[in-house]
């Protein structure tokens, strides 16, 4: 079949879930949905459909990227714009189905918004949700939306239009397209993507590989994953131009273990794209030869890191390697060899079909297009966002997350993972890209920011990532493997309440001399969490050495939960939640803790409802 | 009265029994069948002394008789109940009519025994009783486990498809690694070998690989294993407290297996599901927005639903 009879199909087939002749319900079942619950769902929707005998049709869908409101369904029924519901459960689905499929009830009180243009009795447009109004949604462009498990509703959506143009250019004209679109490394560094394909295009040797680096180990990130879970073919499209691009005809997939629906979906993906004729010999009829193979990573952080993740690819220890010689002149069994983050070749794909100008037009001078963030932590907007580069901290965090959840105050957001750092609140006007990033001490990096509130211990976070890199270091350099083990034991003892004061410039000069003496980037940033807590969050650091104080309640040794006399009623509440019966009182009168018992789980504070329990 | 001190050896981490009932005779034989059990029992003979005693020490299981010489054995229980709600009630009776037992049920008693039953009616009742409080699976196992008869029959058979599938190339051996590690549930040794043999790579090449890589195991694993996430986003929503209740309530660090081979404990980088935070993925299912109090569910519901499940 040739791509023309296969747009076509793949448009009558899109018309038809556009404007279903029988109500189609879609749920999205990513990692997040299921675990949510997304399956329960599912299941609750198929019983209810036969209960009330309606012929309707059910699609598993990807990440739309409204975490924090899994699960989530569509509901697609003629005569009305799609319809999305959130923070369903088996009764509430079932309900929603008998509701608006029998009695044409839109079920306002559960809905979202619509999907597309058109909003309907009040409930908004996806693009006017707060958390939606400003994203710019490009490497994202179709999940959630379509069946990630057909080829079609890819091909549908404009997918593997960018390759079949790209087939018609010679190498170093693609490679040119990316260049003008001025896309940028989306693994963290930034390296210019359009530069990296012409550094290996220009290598003579007999094979060539590409690689596509899905080894998400960035602990709070998880773009990749959704990316891979909800629109697996944007990925594979890109790794094609890009191979096209730099002359491979085999590359490999490095993903992570710990995502096996990723997994899932890609080797669904390829079958498909087997069948289509967009993998092997001469791909859609050209002379390009393409074969590329999942390997599964097996839990080692460092393997991110190219030269170790090659190391890896070719059946060895996960070991970084000295650089130069890049990869581009020697990598996989020393040849030429290109490696590509996957947000990246999302990106390239997208390029591809829309061109360099139209890409070009979002971002800052330096930094091009679009950037997915994975927001955690604190926040009330969990999720999956996608912003123009050079947006503000503060759209992200406030405007698009929607500050912190309970009132509560935001102190900072860590960006980058064990290799970024900590920026506070004070200087969130900040704009994201990758030259402000770095001026602040932290990086770009995969995009993974988790939100921290007044109830997180700035100490404590420097020391919980040094634990990560300390675990995470391979062993190779010695500054890396000792040096990160005496900063963490420097933070245990600050933590412990055993801190001198002498101990900050010990830490400053630990992170210098592990920076300058390691091979790999895990080395060289791992003092960034450290470094970036000390510049901006100083104040914290003296609270524990000097008077032996935690104030967010999170070193064990260096606070107590009291109960305010004054505020507390006596409502027994804390008391019966108490494991330990550490909390002792009269019924209406008011209760004391019995600190010898207390283990400071901290679920008093939790249900006091008077806020009659402090930490002192 | 206590008749612990017959016991030089008594384990605390033994569930606490109070058993409340005024024939002397009676109290002493039901104490008698669970300190021979090791369970750490005592007894009171009125109402009162049962609240006195509950006052003093914390118990996991009251054992209680309706009929009492001062206070009604239900009043106890609502006392018992209120204020320490995670005390388990087992009711027995001389005088068991539907409407008491539904009583007691609804005050939160766990099962109901009527006079007169047999020694071990009695102590699976105990049993089941104490399962809600997860006394099962304590005691994590201090050496590696034996292996299982049936793993060396899983691993000719995956060797068998490996030996199809593959070519033996090195670059496979993560891979075969892998697929190893999924059938067997570890990598044993003698797989290490032939894996070796079948990639032409020296055995400690191999061996290297399998102890560099976090995912693999070179020992057996419990039926269940639980992991516990600990990225940035777990770690800021409190996973080092699910990771705490978890050991505390089974006697587990990570990496370990309880006696029993119910569950292994292990924890994991990160599982990229940061959005719902914090998660515990129990057998590569994923659950959400944990806190110790679900965790504790979640782990329940699996040994209550395991074949091979053996109350103690």
């Amino acid at each position: 079949m040739d791509f023309a009879d296969l747009k076509t199909q793949a448009e009558r087939e899109w018309q038809w879930l556009e404007n279903p002749p029988q109500p189609l319900i879609q749920i999205g079942t990513g990692t997040c949905g299921r675990a949510s619950g997304a399956d329960k769902v599912m299941e609750s929707v198929r019983k209810t459909l036969k209960k009330i005998q309606v012929m309707a049709r059910t699609m598993e869908v990807g990440c739309i990227g409204m975490c924090y409101l899994e699960p989530l369904m569509t509901l697609r029924k003629r005569g009305h714009p799609p319809i999305l519901y959130g923070n369903l459960t088996s009764a509430k689905a079932a309900d929603i189905i008998t509701r608006f499929l029998l009695d044409g009830d839109l079920c306002l009180e559960l809905s979202i918004c619509t999907l597309g243009e058109q909003s309907r009795n009040g409930i908004p447009r996806l693009q006017d949700h707060p958390m939606m109004r400003t994203q710019c949604r490009i490497a994202l462009r179709n999940c959630g939306l379509i069946d990630p498990s057909n080829i079609l509703h890819y091909i549908a959506r404009g997918g593997y239009q960018g390759l079949s143009r790209a087939l018609q250019m010679d190498g170093a004209e693609v490679a040119e397209v990316i260049r003008k679109a001025g896309l940028r490394g989306r693994g963290g560094a930034g390296f210019p993507t359009g530069l990296k394909w012409e550094l290996t295009l220009k290598e003579k040797a007999e094979a060539k590989y590409i690689v596509c680096n899905a080894d998400e180990g960035d602990p709070g990130a998880f773009m990749d994953r959704a990316l891979l879970e909800g629109d697996p073919h944007s990925v594979l499209e890109g790794m094609l131009i890009a191979a096209h691009a730099i002359g491979a005809a085999e590359g490999f997939i490095y993903v992570r273990a710990e995502y096996p629906l990723a997994i899932a979906r890609l080797e669904k993906a390829l079958e498909q794209m087997q069948r289509c004729n967009l993998l092997g010999k001469s791909v859609l009829g050209s002379k390009f030869d393409f074969n590329v193979h999942i390997q599964e990573g097996a839990g080692a952080f460092v393997c991110g890191e190219e030269t170790a993740l090659m190391a890896s690819v070719q059946g060895s220890r996960g070991l970084p390697t000295p650089k130069p010689p890049y990869p581009a002149q020697s990598g996989l069994w020393d040849k030429p060899t290109c490696i590509n983050n996957v947000e990246t070749l999302s990106n390239v794909s997208a390029i591809l079909e829309n061109g360099a100008e139209w890409y070009a037009a979002s971002g800052t001078k330096k930094s091009k297009g679009t950037k997915t963030f994975s927001l955690a932590g604190k926040i009330r907007y969990t999720g999956l966002i996608e912003v123009p580069l050079g947006t503000t901290l503060k759209e992200i965090v406030y405007d698009i997350g929607g500050g912190a959840p309970n009132g509560k105050k935001i102190k900072g957001v860590q960006t980058g993972g064990p290799s970024g750092g900590c920026i506070p609140a004070s200087l969130f006007d900040l704009t994201v890209d990758y030259e402000s990033l770095a001026e602040a001490g932290s990086i770009m990096g995969s995009g993974g920011m988790v939100v921290l509130d007044q109830s997180t211990c700035m100490v404590d976070v420097a020391r919980y990532f040094l634990s990560f890199t300390q675990a995470e270091s391979c062993g190779k350099c010695l500054p890396c493997r000792l040096g990160t083990h005496q900063m963490l034991r420097v933070l245990e003892e600050i933590c412990e309440g055993r801190g001198k004061p002498d101990y900050l410039e010990l830490l400053r000069g630990l992170s210098e001399t592990v920076q300058k003496g390691s091979l790999c980037g895990l080395g060289q940033t791992a003092p960034n969490p450290v470094q970036t807590t000390l510049r901006y969050f100083l104040d914290e650091f003296d609270r524990h050495i000097t008077d032996g104080k935690c104030d967010a309640g999170v070193c064990l040794p260096l606070f107590h939960y009291e109960i305010d006399p004054q505020l507390c009623n006596g409502c027994g509440l804390c008391r019966r939640k108490c494991s330990t019966g550490a909390i002792v009182g009269e019924r209406k009168e008011p209760h004391f803790i019995d600190q010898a018992k207390c283990s400071k789980c901290g679920i008093c504070l939790q249900s006091c409802k008077l806020e009659a329990i402090g930490i002192h | 009265m206590q008749i612990q001190e017959a016991h030089d050896l008594l384990d605390p981490t033994w569930p606490q029994v109070l058993i409340m009932e005024d024939e002397v005779s009676v109290a002493k034989g039901l104490g008698m069948v669970l300190s021979e059990e090791g369970y750490n029992v005592d007894l009171a003979m009125t109402g009162r002394s049962a609240l006195d005693t509950f006052n003093q020490k914390m118990f996991d299981l009251l054992i209680a008789d309706l009929r009492l010489p001062d206070i009604d054995g239900m009043e106890v229980i609502k006392q018992v109940k209120r204020r320490r709600p995670d005390t388990e009630v087992l009711v027995i009776t001389g005088y068991s009519t539907v409407t008491t037992a539904v009583e007691a049920m609804k005050l939160g008693a766990s099962d109901y025994l009527s006079k007169p039953f047999t020694e071990d009616e009695f102590l699976s009742a105990v049993k089941g009783a104490l399962v809600t409080k997860e006394f099962m699976a304590a005691d994590a196992a201090a050496t590696p486990l034996e292996p299982l008869p049936e793993d060396s029959l899983r691993l000719t058979e995956v060797l068998q498809q490996i030996r199809q599938r593959f070519t033996g190339r090195q670059q496979e051996v993560i891979t075969i690694l892998q697929m190893v590690q999924n059938a067997v549930g570890y990598i044993p040794i003698e797989a290490l070998q032939q894996v070796a043999d079948f990639t032409r790579m020296p055995e400690a090449a191999v061996y290297g690989i399998a102890t560099f890589y976090e995912r693999f195991r070179l020992s057996p694993v419990g039926r269940h294993v639980v992991k516990v996430c600990r990225g940035t986003a777990c770690h800021v929503k409190g996973a080092d407290k699910i990771l705490h209740e978890i050991e505390h309530r089974y006697k587990l660090s990570p990496g370990q297996t309880s006696k029993d081979r119910m569950f292994t404990l292990e924890t994991v980088a990160c599982f990229g599901s940061c959005a719902i935070a914090p998660v515990v993925v129990v057998d590569d299912k994923v659950s959400a927005d944990m806190d110790p109090d679900k965790v504790g569910k979640v782990m329940k519901d699996l040994a209550l639903n395991d074949p091979k499940f053996e109350p103690r």
